[in-house]
């Protein structure tokens, strides 16, 4: 066990993965790093420093640096997984999905359904996401919900180091075709970490926090300001319990009503754009099948739906923030005040 | 000047280096009695309470409901009526200075024969006093003692092991019977004494080891506690034990940890996710399972008695009164712990911490 960055965390599955699996091999645009300059080869470890030291370790064969071009490495990722090999492709931006799109949704989603369950496609897709980085609208979207909404695709999403190196493991070693997006403001972020490899199963949520007042489903890197509005609200004697699904595809959907039922106020948080997304997705789940212990109507916190803003001080306005889900929360617990509503 | 006792912020486990005070459940001005409820502390892991160790008047408190205050340092001072205002104030910037001072518990890799590094956890590694070495149960790691380590360790280094496929130290696929996991345990506890005395304090699994070792020690072991130990003929919960194994999720894993205490609230989320990561660790299930087959079986039950008759040195036998995974054992002298089922360690941390300085101050 080690404190490690979420970055580090990552860099050391894919080498316990590559290690341990002589199929698994990695490609993308600059994931040797720096290879190209004179003499220079994995100076900066890809574009995130995430593969540093992979391709000493496992040479030019393994570790393959591809032009830019999303829709023919993501193509070749999904054949050499048809083959037998076990890819790990990288998009630099889940924004750059759109030119390699149809590889993803229409070949290695559907391979196995096709092909009538006998082929597989092991294949991982790692791509960064998120806003905060100044990265303008092209560069900073939160995108999952459209990968979610792909039959035959799973789609993870970590929230600190320990889940990324054990959700990424397990990726690389499920044998469907993966999307693992990675906030980018995360890299830096530090957590304990089992040194040995594990695999954390898909579709089971980590419950972040106990609280018997309310329920925060947040990914990503909105748990961390879930966790936040938390804190506040328990100086102020609100316990809000926190559920991070950890995979939108599968969902965990027992948990997630589980708590639902438990505490009867719902507030979703995610950090996608609101029409469609996965706080519209949880909040029909709830909905649904918990609407009988409902004490309040369930809340979205998210960003308005335009693109994510360049100006620095719009893009923090643009975020959902830990005083915004704070306030979502409050208004729940108001909501039952009010009303005199169920016990 | 008359007594004046600091009431300290607590150190829970090697990462917590401070403490929140949740609240104070004693004014300034009341009546304290030893072992009576003080203050709630809360840490970003856990909330507990702690108890007064000291009688008294609580006569100032020190950090308000919901600051923080780093490990060790005084959150509060007990006092008689007759000490002053100014002496108050220098006992609490004595233990502020104190505090600052306090040496942080260290973790390091202690590697065997076979290359493969089992963890220690030591505090107060520097102190002249005869060491104890703390042995933990199975599926569990030196955590469990995150009570107990900080107050044990006054005047004395405390080692807390993982044992071989638990906690931090390597996976061990080998080491699985009663044996083999002395004898893993014995390597690091040479490696920390030196050819030195020692103390050994066993929780369940681990007290089984701690017979197994002590009688390989021989007279070096100066005092033997065992909480809840397994081995001495009251068997171990097949329940739990094949629950815990086949619980992959967590509300499977949550069920298991229920019945190892008292009070399942005490069961949090965070427990039962770290169950579940450290059985996810690529081989640890496989090692668990070997280990519950061969240490925790109905033909393992009184396998201990034996170790039991042949110790030289004093042995303390600590059981939870309500412990479902162990049932205590008849005819071994067990002290019975009110309010605590398979962790009393944890559950009455206060009691079993004053227990065991009693026991170990004895022997020694």
């Amino acid at each position: 066990m080690a404190v490690r960055s979420f970055r580090a965390a990552l860099n050391e599955a894919l080498h316990q993965a590559m290690a341990a699996d002589p199929r698994v091999i990695l490609m993308g645009e600059d994931v040797t790093g720096g290879k190209g300059g004179d003499g220079v080869e994995d100076a900066w470890g890809g574009a995130f420093g995430v593969s540093k030291g992979l391709l000493g370790a496992f040479g030019p064969g393994r570790v393959i640096d591809t032009p830019i071009t999303e829709s023919a490495f993501v193509g070749a990722a999904a054949g050499a997984a048809l083959t037998g090999l076990r890819p790990v492709v990288e998009i630099m931006f889940v924004d750059f999905l759109g030119v390699c799109l149809d590889q993803l949704m229409n070949q290695a989603a559907k391979f196995r359904y096709m092909f009538g369950g006998r082929a597989t496609t092991p294949m991982v897709l790692r791509a960064t996401f998120g806003a905060g980085a100044r990265s303008a609208s092209q560069h900073s979207q939160a995108l999952y919900p459209i990968l979610t909404h792909i039959p035959g695709l799973k789609v993870v999403i970590p929230s600190n180091p320990a889940d990324a190196k054990g959700l990424l493991i397990q990726a690389i070693r499920d044998d469907d075709p993966v999307v693992f997006l990675e906030h980018k403001m995360l890299y830096d972020e530090t957590g304990e970490v089992p040194d040995r490899p594990y695999a954390t199963p898909f579709g089971e949520a980590r419950v972040v926090r106990e609280g018997g007042d309310a329920v925060i489903v947040a990914l990503g890197r909105m748990v961390g300001r879930a966790e936040a509005a938390a804190r506040t609200l328990a100086a102020e004697g609100i316990q809000a319990a926190i559920v991070d699904p950890r995979t939108t595809s599968p969902l965990d959907h027992g948990t997630i009503l589980e708590y639902a039922e438990e505490t009867g106020r719902v507030v979703v948080v995610d950090e996608a754009s609101p029409r469609c997304g996965m706080a519209a997705d949880i909040a029909s789940l709830v909905a649904e099948r918990a609407f009988d212990a409902l004490k309040a109507p369930i809340l979205k916190v998210t960003p308005p739906h335009t693109p994510v803003p360049y100006s620095p001080v719009l893009e923090d306005a643009y975020l959902p923030d830990a005083a915004r889900i704070a306030r979502a929360v409050r208004r729940s617990v108001a909501h039952r005040a009010a009303r005199g509503g169920r016990a | 000047m008359s007594r004046i006792a600091a009431v300290t912020m607590p150190k829970w486990g090697m990462t917590m280096t401070e403490g929140r005070v949740a609240a104070w459940l004693k004014a300034e001005g009341d009546a304290v009695e030893p072992g009576e409820d003080l203050v709630e502390i809360e840490t970003e892991k856990i909330t507990n309470v702690v108890e007064a160790a000291e009688g008294g008047t609580l006569r100032r408190i020190l950090v308000a409901p919901g600051q923080t205050a780093p490990c060790g340092a005084p959150i509060a001072l007990i006092a008689g009526a007759d000490a002053t205002g100014a002496e108050l104030d220098a006992v609490a910037a004595g233990g502020a200075v104190a505090a600052a001072g306090t040496a942080a518990a260290e973790r390091r890799l202690v590697t065997g024969a076979d290359g493969i590094g089992l963890s220690v956890v030591t505090a107060n590694g520097g102190a002249a006093g005869v060491p104890v070495v703390l042995i933990h149960g199975f599926a569990s790691d030196a955590a469990v003692w995150m009570f107990n380590e900080d107050a044990l360790a006054a005047g004395r280094p405390v080692h807390a092991v993982d044992l071989p496929s638990h906690g931090a130290s390597g996976v061990r696929a080998e080491a699985t019977g009663i044996d083999a996991l002395a004898a893993a345990v014995r390597d690091v506890a040479e490696a920390l004494v030196r050819g030195g005395p020692l103390h050994l304090v066993g929780h369940s699994l681990g007290g089984r080891i701690a017979l197994r070792l002590a009688r390989g020690m021989g007279g070096r072991v100066r005092s033997l506690t065992l909480i809840a130990p397994a081995g001495l003929g009251s068997g171990v919960n097949a329940g739990f034990v094949q629950g815990y194994l086949a619980a992959d999720r967590r509300r499977a894993m949550r069920d298991a940890l229920r019945m190892l205490v008292a009070d399942e609230a005490s069961v949090t989320a965070e427990m039962v996710e770290n169950a579940l990561a450290a059985k996810r660790i690529d081989g640890v299930g496989e090692a668990l399972a070997a280990i519950a087959a061969q240490t925790l079986s109905p033909e393992a039950a009184a396998s201990g008695l034996d170790d039991l008759a042949a110790m030289a040195c004093p042995v303390l036998i600590l059981w939870g009164a309500e412990d479902r995974v162990v049932p205590p054992a008849a005819g071994v002298g067990a002290t019975r712990i009110e309010s605590a089922g398979h962790l009393p360690q944890m559950e009455q941390a206060a009691r079993v911490n004053a227990l065991i300085l009693a026991h170990v101050g004895g022997a020694e």
